[in-house]
């Protein structure tokens, strides 16, 4: 009893999100559902994104006052440093998916608002689990959880029941919802599906081979040809979630279709879930054969820069245009696993770049959700005159800085942070993980990955160039609601902030990853 | 039986769940195609189980039976959404964004 109790203790923030979670389904019971259209008329249901941002809220209090404890569960999952600081990371990134999301549910899905936030609290949940996760197993089950809730948010559309007047009609077949977030769900579920699959195949053969499905215990696998399918299978189903190349081709359909304010989450925290997953299993398993998978994530690092970069060049749909460029940043990250997997493998285990990972997931998360935040803020204030073929397209952009030049100057901070120009946090975000790289004597790649940012400064600045040497077809300011205007806000701020002032960030990874069990 | 013979017999499973998936153009066929995947890997663990004298596999197994059904439910929900905004389950029907 005292044990379960202690591990209780251990797991205490995915503990906190499951009770906030069953607390919000509550709620969502005893809210009823009134107004008209649009959700306008005092929604009692608009109450639970705020109840959900407060509950997030708290959790993240309860994370910052919480130190890294060190203690176990089992041998499965570890409330290590680096656990914490995912912990923070991931709490932050769900804290602005609400802000984001409050305005738009609030419009589009007045109804279902409450689910929509069950579901990103128990995506959330997965990643928190995820982050501590040692065991195969866990991370199975704690990657499945943080994936499928995304797959039925990515599907959320406004629906002609939502919009009616009283009880939606109860049939299923009465009210037709939208086509493109059907199609962005289908793409992102098939996807995910398949690559669990082939994940789970890749997981399956190193148990085999190992005995255990703890990770410390994969080292002990003999090297056999199937070793090397197991880690290549468990590497490309993982490509597939991540949308690494060559498994990027879902990741524009799905960013074009879905909510823009729950793209603004799917493109950052759980990729960063994701990938420190794929760390660990590598890292943590196979830290002294690197021949096993270096090989392999480095072809996958350079197709996925290369991919990302010229995919993104072409595109004139904002949407897209991220959704390729975020595959280039991906590809990006994973050259700071490469420098401490290169380190590793050569017996001297070099922490840096991890280091620069960490720093790069909150560079991302700052630049990334408040870019594609912008995104919404233009889409939400769009009338029924605006001509349609502008809508999330770069040309709707055009002029911002005459219509809201806070707005315009927010976008600035992120397009600049994510193409690399300092002194904004993206600059020093990209600079860590190439010297990590260049340490690890990865020089070609360092070069290349410099060569090819030199292409997304193309992309970037001309979605900068439209907002402000533009002509903008009205000179009206774009209504921004509060709730994203806050979130806008904070992302500009930290973009910009952390780009003039890195050494707390760079403190924060370092404490992070000194105390990373297992390298 | 050698274990290998198993290994094969799921990876030959998981073969045909790759190439229906491939192929198919319902997307009910699709999802069917992921369930021969899974069922080839829950195959794979049953007998690296045995192979290994112990009963971690087999509930490694028990584990992605239930991941399965959580899945195939969220994937016939979507598929259920997708007929109803497109008045289709072929997934060609669903190519409106691309390029």
């Amino acid at each position: 009893m005292n044990e379960w109790l202690s591990g209780l203790q251990t797991l205490l923030i995915p503990v906190l999100l499951t009770a906030a979670l069953l607390l919000l389904i509550l709620a969502d019971l005893l809210l009823p559902f009134r107004g008209g259209k649009d959700g306008s008329g005092g929604n009692p249901k608009n109450a639970l994104g705020v109840i959900a941002f407060l509950q997030l809220a708290a959790v993240a209090v309860v994370s910052w006052l919480s130190p890294a404890s060190g203690l176990w569960v089992g041998k499965s999952w570890v409330d290590d440093s680096w656990t914490v600081f995912l912990h923070r990371l991931f709490l932050t990134a769900g804290m602005l998916a609400v802000l984001g999301m409050y305005a738009h549910g609030k419009k589009n899905f007045a109804r279902r608002q409450g689910e929509f936030y069950t579901l990103l609290f128990a995506s959330l949940i997965g990643m928190t689990l995820l982050a501590g996760a040692r065991d195969l197993l866990l991370i199975v089950v704690a990657f499945e959880l943080m994936g499928m809730p995304l797959y039925i948010m990515a599907a959320y559309g406004k629906t002609d029941g939502d919009s009616a007047q009283g009880p939606a009609a109860p049939g299923l077949l009465r009210a037709t919802p939208a086509r493109r977030p059907a199609e962005a769900g289908l793409k992102l579920y098939l996807v995910g599906a398949v690559s669990a699959a082939i994940t789970l195949y890749g997981v399956s053969l190193l148990y085999g081979l190992s005995g255990s499905t703890q990770l410390v215990d994969l080292a002990k696998a003999p090297s056999s040809p199937l070793l090397f399918v197991g880690v290549a299978m468990t590497i490309a189903g993982f490509s597939f979630k991540l949308g690494l190349a060559p498994f990027q081709f879902w990741i524009p359909d799905t960013y074009q279709g879905a909510p823009t304010p729950f793209v603004s989450f799917l493109s950052v925290a759980p990729k960063a879930a994701g990938l420190t997953a794929l760390g660990t299993i590598l890292l943590i398993g196979f830290g002294q054969r690197g021949d096993i998978w270096i090989p392999t994530l480095l072809a996958v690092a350079v197709v996925t820069m290369v991919a990302g970069n010229l995919l993104a060049l072409p595109q004139l749909h904002l949407k897209r245009l991220l959704g390729n460029s975020g595959v280039a940043q991906m590809g990006t990250m994973i050259i700071g696993l490469l420098a401490v997997g290169v380190q590793t493998a050569h017996g001297q285990p070099d922490p840096a770049g991890l280091r620069a990972l960490l720093f790069y997931f909150v560079g991302y998360l700052a630049a990334n959700t408040g870019l594609f935040l912008v995104v919404e803020a233009l889409a939400a204030s769009r009338t029924a005159n605006d001509a349609p073929e502008t809508r999330d397209m770069i040309a709707g952009l055009s002029g911002l800085n005459r219509r809201s030049p806070g707005l315009a100057l927010a976008a600035l901070l992120c397009l600049l942070s994510l193409a690399g120009i300092p002194f904004v946090v993206g600059f020093w975000a990209k600079l860590y993980v190439f010297v990590a790289a260049w340490q690890a004597g990865q020089a070609w790649l360092v070069i290349l990955a410099a060569a090819l940012a030199v292409i997304g400064l193309f992309y970037y600045l001309r979605v900068a160039r439209s907002m402000y040497l533009g002509e903008p077809t009205t000179e009206a300011p774009v209504p921004v609601p509060w709730s994203l205007k806050i979130a806008i806000l904070v992302t500009a701020l930290a973009t910009a902030g952390l780009g003039l002032m890195p050494g707390p960030l760079v403190e924060a990874a370092r404490a992070a990853v000194a105390g990373f069990t297992g390298l | 039986m050698p274990t290998s013979a198993y290994l094969l017999l799921g990876a030959a499973l998981f073969c045909m769940g790759v190439f229906g998936v491939l192929t198919r153009r319902n997307a009910i066929g699709v999802l069917i195609g992921v369930e021969l995947m899974t069922n080839a890997v829950n195959l794979n663990l049953i007998a690296l189980s045995r192979a290994n004298g112990h009963l971690t596999g087999q509930a490694f197994a028990l584990f992605s039976l239930a991941l399965t059904v959580a899945e195939v439910i969220v994937g016939l929900a979507i598929v259920l959404l997708l007929y109803r905004s497109h008045r289709s389950v072929l997934t060609d029907s669903a190519v409106e964004m691309k390029g």
